[in-house]
């Protein structure tokens, strides 16, 4: 092996190691903390943390069931409320595992009248199971059926969540499992226009083939002094003098050059154009005794 | 037979006997037999055969091409290009002449590359046009041609084509300069009306008069151009501007409206404001 080869493994294994001693030091300054702030699941390294859909499998909305036998909780349908992303849990609904946790009075909810609080616990994604409502063929009734694992296959465009997402089906099975519907909070501002104005409809035009902008103002539309738009696109009369080089000017000799050029045009011109009585009877007088002479021939 | 480059045979003849007390040693080698393989005459085909962009013809309103200058061109363009082989010859007044190569060959008529270089030298020479001195390096030749077409504004100035390829783009950056000042001279020359002689001083050129009129029933001969009446008027306007409108008027746009005018028409503004026309006439 290389000596460079050598040196970057070595830097590499010096990396890692820093890493993971970080990593169980914070872990061990959460240990030390009230059971009220500190988090039920340890926490997982950033790079194993869930990230995408294919990891977290589950979406808060999704019907669950609680599998832990050695619980009271073991068995209980319940939905997914939020997910942990430091620790890659899920929370559950009140039907899910709680736990009595102590409170300061500093931080007591309203109506609150105990130190001790049913708190929701997180649990992990081996856990849960995910619950689907089946309609039977034969009696046609809807049933609860809990699905063993997922698994994705393809994606589509979800229009609920504005984004690509993966197809979930029943692990060796043709049944597709949709997505819940997301729990998104609807954004308003106050300087915001409200989603039913946007989609009201206030101009019909009232032929496709004549536009509704008169001829006039199309000049007008867009703002023609805008920099971007068009100024800088053309050329402007500076631009061409900086396009432009200068002319070389004219020597002596081709100055008289043009100069005798002009006299003589001028002379040629003056010469076709002016023709005088005299000449014009001669020439008429010519094309009379031609054309004379053909008729008598 | 001894023969020495760039003599004619009648005159090596003569010479025949004596090259060698001229000649350093080592040269006395290489020189002693030697056959000229071409001579160094104008290479029109290195001139003519270069390869030249062609600017598009732009017009206001078309899209704008990429990387516009920003200051305009200071000459105009060259038809023939730079020469891409013999770089020097670009800065200087070469005569369309690049260097040779060939072979010297021994009495054993072993043939062994050479070249030859061209007399090139920097020389010092009087612009009438420019009325300076124009400092280039140039070839004996080109130097010789000068001396014959009598000065080097005359050299510039040949309007045949074959001069023109031998300009180079050296030379044709200096006929433009040569063209445009004596064109600006003769402009300057036929606006004066006359020239008012010193009285006593012989040597004197005298003070040329641009303007002789009559302004409020006083007789005045203006002894500046157009230009300078504009900027003696400019301060006096951009005062009046400011009193009246509040406004700061700019002198791009005050030139915009005055260059149309003619002077007596400038002249009277400059009385209206008070200017002392005396102080601008003799």
């Amino acid at each position: 092996m290389q000596v460079s080869q050598i040196l970057k493994n070595q830097a590499s294994q010096v990396t890692k190691q820093a890493k993971l001693n970080r990593f169980l030091s914070e872990k061990k300054m959460l240990q030390g903390l009230p059971t009220f702030i500190r988090p039920q699941l340890d926490s997982v390294p950033e790079d194993q943390q869930f990230k995408t859909e294919l990891q977290w499998k589950y979406l808060p909305g999704d019907k669950v069931v609680y599998l832990d036998k050695g619980s009271k909780y073991h068995g209980n349908f319940c939905t997914v409320t939020k997910q942990n992303q430091q620790s890659n849990g899920f929370q559950l609904d009140h039907n899910g595992p709680m736990k009595q946790t102590p409170t300061p009075k500093s931080i007591w909810a309203e109506g609150q009248s105990s130190y001790i609080v049913p708190t929701p616990q997180l649990v992990t994604q081996k856990q849960i199971k995910l619950v689907v409502e089946i309609k039977d063929k034969i009696t046609n009734e809807l049933k609860k059926v809990v699905v063993d694992d997922v698994e994705f296959k393809g994606t589509y465009f979800d229009e609920r969540y504005h984004k690509r997402m993966p197809v979930r089906f029943a692990r060796g099975e043709k049944i597709v499992i949709p997505w819940p519907k997301p729990d998104l909070p609807e954004q308003e501002d106050v300087l915001g226009t409200n989603a039913e104005n946007v989609r009201t409809q206030t101009f019909w035009p009232t032929s496709l083939v004549q536009s509704p902008i008169p001829v006039a103002a199309l000049s007008d539309i867009r703002n023609h002094n805008s920099p971007q738009q068009f100024v800088k696109k053309q050329i402007t009369p500076a631009v061409l003098r900086k396009l432009t080089p200068p002319k070389m000017p004219k020597t002596d000799v081709q100055k008289a050059r043009i100069q005798e050029r002009n006299v003589l045009h001028q002379q040629e011109k003056a010469r076709k154009a002016t023709l005088t009585n005299e000449e014009k009877e001669k020439i008429g007088e010519k094309i009379y005794q031609h054309l004379s002479k053909n008729i008598t021939d | 037979m001894n023969i020495v480059l760039g003599l004619l045979p009648y005159q090596q003849q003569t010479r025949s006997n004596q090259p060698a007390a001229n000649m350093l040693p080592f040269m006395k080698k290489s020189f002693s037999t030697l056959t000229v393989s071409t001579p160094l005459l104008r290479e029109w085909k290195l001139v003519t055969t270069r390869r030249v962009r062609k600017t598009p013809d732009y017009q206001i309103g078309d899209i704008k091409p990429v990387g516009v200058p920003k200051v305009r061109p200071l000459y105009p363009v060259y038809k023939y290009g730079e020469s891409n082989i013999f770089k020097q010859s670009n800065r200087g007044l070469y005569g369309a002449q690049f260097i040779q190569t060939g072979n010297t060959i021994s009495e054993s008529k072993k043939k062994n590359r050479r070249v030859w270089k061209l007399n090139v030298f920097k020389k010092k020479l009087w612009s009438e046009s420019l009325n300076k001195f124009v400092n280039v390096k140039m070839t004996g030749k080109v130097y010789r041609t000068i001396i014959k077409d009598g000065g080097i504004d005359m050299y510039l100035t040949k309007t045949s084509s074959a001069r023109v390829k031998e300009l180079g783009p050296t030379g044709w950056k200096l006929r433009y300069l040569v063209l445009k000042y004596k064109n600006l001279k003769e402009r300057l020359a036929n606006n004066v009306v006359e020239t008012i002689l010193e009285d006593g001083n012989a040597n004197s050129s005298g003070t040329p008069v641009y303007f002789v009129g009559t302004i409020n029933d006083v007789q005045y001969k203006i002894t500046c151009g157009k230009r300078k009446l504009l900027q003696l008027l400019y301060p006096l306007e951009l005062v009046a501007t400011k009193e009246i409108d509040g406004v700061d008027l700019r002198f791009n746009k005050f030139n915009m409206e005055n260059q149309q005018l003619s002077v007596e028409e400038i002249l009277q503004k400059l009385d209206h404001h008070g200017f002392d026309l005396k102080s601008i006439s003799a």
